[in-house]
């Protein structure tokens, strides 16, 4: 069986369709979109087109689980166990299980919220990210970047089903964001465990986690005010791990991000005009 | 010359074509029984891409006017084409609602962007089956669930998107639509909503 499956190779039916992420960064209304006044962007069942908003959200949520069981499941089969340890490997598999369940749950969701499967375009950054070579990257690039904003979602869609009043939508996702807690915990644990002799290598694998952290806050997708439609869950983050000030740090991110999207809508309009 | 006029004329930003809307509008008209002199107007908001979904359907001076989000005709795959089936069903939806005002026991309905979430979600049950049943296609799921958002996820909930859902034109008066609202939140538990959720004009003009 072939090591580091690019992502060209994961097994999808014809339900699936991909888009790259550059489709939406480029389309030209999003620089008109943001001159006008749609309210805010914060997902509640109150706000504009909320139903079709949180289905949209689902469906990523659905695509994102089953490309974190891809990534979780590379990562037992891509390394020795002289390369990594067999405990880490063994806690990927326990992810790999939870991750299935998420699968499960949330296909069910989606035709609970009058979705089906594969009727939005699927991104597929998520497994990219999941797939780099050094394993002590994907801990800090999947299970500490990407399972944290997992938090930061399941969180967001567990407080728009107790605001809608959907007991369904609010248990299942709180069963859900307990389990990504304990994963984004396995990933802080791991990683102290694998670079506690190795400050510089610990300095290096933060670094792509703060990279991956930032391409996940594209264009204020992420953060703490009303223009965020994912709100950053601080204290879900710190029962996973994450110290005050490492989750200050992610806050600025997501206000940097913000700043550099609005910068590119700008540019784009100027040059369109 | 048509009765049916859509603004733009020329799309600009999604790979629409008013011809092919007026097309459809003129056929789907006829089929839900709008009176052959009936003018449409059809305003297409195509500033606003998916999820951004949302319509308004009004009458005035006998004159039929519909408003869709440019989202409502958006292909959920790609960016910015024109999906047919999916305009069919929003376009059949709208025109059945308008038909409705049409009728004397809507004189009294409040314009569309005046009703409430709850009312317009009632209201837009009622039309999707309606059109599901002249052959167009809308999930019934998709609808119960913007229904249970804004009348409660509740039994009594259920059981008036199902009246809702299976009812032919002329089954109800506003008053008798407004109504099951009113009786759907005599049992939801939740706070009565201070905002209203749904895309409307008024509320995305340039800021």
């Amino acid at each position: 069986m072939k090591k580091i499956l690019p992502v060209e190779e994961l097994a999808r039916d014809s339900r699936f369709v991909r888009r790259p992420i550059e489709d939406a960064i480029s389309d030209p209304r999003q620089a008109r979109l943001a001159e006008r006044n749609t309210g805010s962007a914060r997902l509640e069942p109150d706000r504009p087109a909320a139903g079709d908003r949180a289905r949209q959200l689902m469906h990523g949520i659905f695509v994102g689980e089953l490309q974190a069981l891809e990534g979780a499941g590379r990562t037992t089969f891509d390394f020795t166990d002289e390369e990594i340890p067999f405990q880490l490997k063994l806690d990927m598999a326990r992810q790999c299980w939870d991750e299935s369940r998420h699968c499960e749950i949330s296909v069910k969701l989606s035709e609970h919220m009058g979705s089906e499967i594969g009727e939005f375009a699927e991104a597929t950054f998520l497994y990219e990210a999941a797939c780099a070579p050094d394993a002590l990257l994907r801990l800090t690039g999947v299970n500490r970047a990407l399972e944290g904003l997992a938090i930061d979602v399941f969180n967001t869609m567990k407080e728009f089903g107790e605001g809608s009043g959907d007991p369904v939508l609010s248990a299942c996702e709180d069963w859900m964001l307990a389990d990504e807690v304990t994963h984004v915990k396995m990933g802080s644990d791991w990683l102290r465990r694998l670079t506690e002799d190795d400050p510089e290598r610990r300095e290096l694998a933060l670094e792509f986690q703060r990279t991956v952290d930032k391409l996940f806050s594209l264009g204020g997708f992420r953060g703490e005010t009303d223009e965020n439609p994912i709100q950053l869950a601080r204290r879900f983050r710190e029962l996973a791990g994450f110290s005050t000030e490492e989750i200050d740090e992610l806050a600025d991110v997501t206000v940097e991000a913000q700043e550099e999207a609005r910068a590119a809508v700008a540019q784009s309009d100027g040059s369109s005009a | 010359m048509s009765r049916v006029r859509i603004t733009p004329e020329t799309f600009e930003l999604v790979e629409y074509d008013a011809g092919v809307i007026a097309g459809l509008t003129e056929e789907l008209a006829a089929r839900v029984g709008i009176p052959d002199d009936a003018p449409i107007e059809v305003d297409v908001d195509e500033e606003l891409p998916l999820p951004l979904t949302g319509s308004t359907a009004d009458v005035a001076d006998g004159k039929v006017q519909l408003w869709f989000s440019g989202a409502d005709f958006e292909n959920t795959h790609n960016r910015a084409e024109f999906d047919e089936s999916l305009a069919r069903a929003e376009i059949a939806l709208a025109l059945f609602r308008a038909g409705d005002r049409l009728a004397p026991g809507f004189a009294d309905a409040p314009a569309d962007e005046e009703l409430s979430d709850a009312q317009r979600h009632a209201w837009e049950s009622w039309a999707d089956g309606r059109a599901v049943r002249l052959g167009e296609h809308a999930r019934k799921v998709r609808r119960q669930y913007h229904f249970r958002l804004y009348n409660g996820f509740t039994d009594r909930a259920d059981a008036a998107f199902e009246r809702l859902w299976n009812a032919e034109s002329g089954a109800f008066t506003w008053a008798e639509l407004d109504a099951i609202c009113t009786d759907c939140a005599a049992v939801d538990p939740r706070p009565t909503p201070k905002r209203k959720a749904a895309i409307r004009k008024e509320t995305l003009k340039a800021g």
